[in-house]
């Protein structure tokens, strides 16, 4: 059975290979149709390349406005973080002199 | 421009220059041979039609990644190749019922019905049961008469994945066939 089925696989390939398909009738006046759908292409993708240009000065506000919001709240830590840092050595220090009173 | 003497790189060039004449003249040339393969796929004039301009559109997009390490009919094979694969993996769902291009014309002729245009109607039912991949594996090997190595290059994929795919595209062949009995 096997065998028989390869066979007839195998004439159904040949047969197809034989009989070529016939594409006169979709390949008449391909060229102007497929130009046409290049220049509805080139429009679409000039459309978004210029609405990108007049959104540039919108970007570049906005990645500023952020960047000095940033700097902002940053100066702000670090202002923050460097008391806590000095507190706390002072604390330490203290303590530390505290425990090294010769009366303890 | 003397078509004649004009060579494809030419064509190419003047193409990525903004010459859209050179690329109707480029798919002139080789539509035929883009057309012949996509008939395998489509169902119909319309089908064909919409997937050989999806290919010559992808063609022209990437046109500028043509190296000319190859002739560019082999580039335009590839882009075609990927054309159909895309095309099958879109279309699967609904092509179990429906016969190809190639059948349907057969189908008209009626005074050239012969045990050819039947055969073909009886691979196209069972071609509609195998995967995308399967279909494209053994439309290229069996009907296109492509060797392996040609069709690992045209797909992207290993000689190993397609002579597993298409021993695989022949079982399900089979089976479909043996159950339509």
């Amino acid at each position: 059975m096997s065998d028989n089925s390869d066979r007839q696989l195998d004439d159904l390939f040949r047969a197809s290979r034989t009989m070529p398909p016939d594409t006169a009738r979709a390949e008449f006046g391909f060229e102007t149709r497929l130009m046409a759908r290049i220049l509805e292409e080139r429009e679409q993708s000039g459309w978004l390349a210029a609405w990108a240009w007049k959104l540039c000065p919108v970007f570049a506000c906005v990645v500023v406005a952020l960047t000095v919001w940033v700097l902002g709240t940053t100066a702000d830590t670090v202002s923050d973080l460097r008391d806590a840092v000095v507190g706390a050595s002072t604390d330490e220090v203290a303590l530390a002199q505290y425990f090294n009173e010769p009366n303890l | 421009m003397d078509s004649a003497a004009t060579t494809d790189e030419t064509l190419i060039r003047s193409t990525l220059s903004g010459d859209d004449s050179a690329f109707a003249e480029l798919a002139r040339r080789h539509k035929p041979k883009i057309f012949k393969m996509a008939a395998r796929f489509a169902r119909n004039d319309h089908e064909l039609d919409d997937l050989c301009q999806e290919i010559f559109i992808r063609a022209w997009k990437n046109l500028a990644g043509f190296r000319g390490d190859a002739p560019f009919e082999h580039w335009l094979s590839r882009c075609a190749v990927r054309g159909c694969y895309d095309f099958l993996r879109k279309h699967r769902r609904s092509r179990t019922q429906d016969v190809p291009l190639e059948s349907q014309h057969h189908e008209l002729c009626s005074d050239q019905k012969t045990d050819g245009g039947h055969a073909r109607e009886v691979l196209a039912f069972a071609m509609a049961k195998i995967s995308a991949e399967e279909q494209l594996v053994i439309t290229l090997l069996e009907i296109e008469e492509k060797a392996v190595r040609e069709i690992a290059g045209l797909t992207g994929w290993s000689e190993s994945n397609v002579k597993v795919r298409a021993f695989r595209a022949r079982q399900s062949l089979k089976r479909a066939l043996e159950k339509k009995r």
